[in-house]
């Protein structure tokens, strides 16, 4: 089967996007002082994260919510958390 | 909604499988039970990477499969070993698994899910969806409530069930955040297809189903694997990696899983299907719960929280384990509440009935799984071998045939795999699984 790269996946997929809320956040001093790794722009299966000149910027509308970058970071320098209640992602399948 | 006094007998944080059932049973026994979901319905924020075996549930709610919305139950079990072009798999099948009371089940949780809150709420507890809990309210070092934006609930008890992250039991001090070897990146896609095509193509009759898992290059090396489940008109199609692995290699699981539905002895099944969903989960590694506090005063973790996962190479399981666990939660905090009593010790009747029933006799049984799971060979040598061995059997090209201790001697030397490993990985994998 022919898979389309991940925007076309996550468009697939339905979100209730909080746009003033974004549910995640990177304090760029530690990001860019003690992570060597920048493992956020392979692990997400959201491709959330992308490299801006140097710095982290992530994408917080489609995220699927998995927590994988939180476990990949180094400690501090992601704050992630749930969106509010009834905004995210929405499985119609599961 | 602030105050001292208690809101409820039992506050429950999550409605997946664990919740549910910890919330039915305390219900049931009259408990006034608070079942607390993030998504907009009980189901849209979770996501299986496996089949319900579904011995406890129906213990729990005999005939269940007569009301809830399961897609097939499983009777026929393949488990594929796969390399760049060639497969070897072994192929369970009994018509007994397709009678009631069934073995198991595919489902899809969205649907699913909210099935059994709404069974929940009819037994009587009070289902809030579409409110995310912050943190658990702990006072004079006790789980006393719950804290959504403002609002405060209290209850003499929190079950929490919220999943592989489990922010509330790190919250509440039970257990560390997650390392990336303590869990597996599920990503799986849904994969719409007429029944009748799903029938034919799997060899099905009527509503029966198959489970298939992969191992070998669909996660190109990684520990992990591989899975196919057939829903009533969807294939759940999907794969597991550990996350230290997936972290180290720098691969991406959404191109894994683009290889593994491109994969030329995959397509075959795919053909023609219509993507409809794609998502991702964390999986809880087997082994992990053994290393998690399961209760507080006045807390106990079920489900994925507490790390209930089992993959051991053949058998993925979690929501059998997640169900076990909220009925064990339940009993205890029925028995807490009838001696008055949410303390640690009382609580501690969790991990006793946990420990009694199949929750964790089965994750002692399969604790070493993950140990011998970590053999990178099992995801490259042995498929290989495999493979090269049956090719050596079945495919003729006019040369003369050999025996088959020299077909399998020559797969060994091509595949690279030796007669100590051999013997080593067979010990090692009769003690583990």
């Amino acid at each position: 089967m022919n898979v389309p790269p991940v925007p076309g996946l996550l468009g697939l997929d339905h979100f209730e996007v909080d746009r003033d809320h974004p549910h995640i956040a990177i304090d760029h001093d530690v990001c860019e002082t003690r992570c060597t790794q920048r493992s956020c722009l392979t692990v997400c299966p959201a491709d959330v994260y992308t490299e801006h000149e140097g710095r982290i910027i992530p994408d917080t509308a489609a995220c699927l919510e998995c927590g994988t970058c939180v476990i990949a970071c180094v400690p501090e320098a992601l704050s992630w958390h749930y969106p509010d209640g009834t905004h995210g992602v929405q499985y119609r399948y599961g | 909604m602030t105050g001292t006094t208690e809101d409820f007998d039992a506050i429950v944080v999550g409605a997946g499988p664990a919740g549910c059932a910890a919330a039915y049973r305390m219900s049931m026994a009259g408990l006034s039970v608070v079942l607390i979901e993030r998504g907009e319905t009980p189901g849209s924020k979770n996501l299986s990477g496996g089949v319900l075996y579904s011995a406890v549930l129906n213990e729990l709610i005999p005939g269940f499969y007569e009301t809830a919305p399961v897609e097939r139950p499983i009777t026929r079990h393949t488990t594929t070993f796969l390399t760049k072009e060639a497969s070897c798999s072994l192929d369970y099948r009994s018509a007994g698994l397709g009678a009631p009371p069934y073995n198991a089940f595919s489902v899809l949780r969205a649907k699913f899910d909210e099935w059994f809150a709404g069974v929940a709420e009819q037994a009587g507890a009070f289902v809030m969806p579409g409110i995310r809990v912050d943190e658990p309210v702990v006072e004079n070092g006790a789980v006393v409530g719950v804290r959504a934006g403002d609002d405060v609930l209290r209850a003499p008890v929190v079950v929490a069930a919220d999943g592989a992250n489990s922010f509330l039991a790190q919250a509440a001090g039970l257990r560390p955040r997650n390392a990336p070897k303590d869990v597996a990146l599920g990503v799986k896609a849904i994969i719409r297809l007429p029944r009748h095509t799903i029938e034919n193509r799997f060899g099905l009759v009527g509503d029966e189903g198959a489970a298939c898992s992969f191992d070998g290059e669909v996660t190109a090396g990684m520990m992990g694997g591989g899975f196919l489940y057939t829903n009533i008109d969807s294939l759940s199609v999907g794969l597991v990696v550990r996350l230290d692995d997936l972290i180290e290699s720098g691969a991406k699981a959404s191109q894994l899983l683009a290889d593994f539905l491109d994969h030329p002895l995959v397509q075959p099944l795919l053909r023609d299907g219509e993507l409809a969903e794609y998502g991702a989960h964390l999986v809880p590694e087997s082994g992990s719960a053994m290393t998690h506090r399961l209760f507080t005063d006045g807390m106990v973790v079920a489900g994925d929280a507490a790390g209930f996962a089992i993959n051991s190479g053949l058998v993925v399981r979690g929501m059998d384990l997640a169900i076990g666990s909220g009925v064990c939660a339940a009993d205890a905090i029925i028995q807490a509440k009838t001696l008055g009593d949410f303390s640690a010790h009382s609580l501690s009747a969790y991990q006793d009935r946990l420990e009694d029933g199949f929750v964790l006799k089965d994750l002692h049984t399969y604790a070493r799984a993950p140990h011998f799971l970590d053999r990178h060979q099992l995801y490259s040598t042995y498929p290989e071998f495999l493979t090269q061995l049956l090719h050596g059997i079945f495919a003729t090209d006019g040369t003369p045939r050999q025996h088959l201790v020299t077909v399998a001697r020559r797969a060994m030397n091509d595949s690279g795999l030796r007669m100590s490993a051999l013997m080593g990985d067979a010990v090692a994998a009769g003690r583990s699984l």
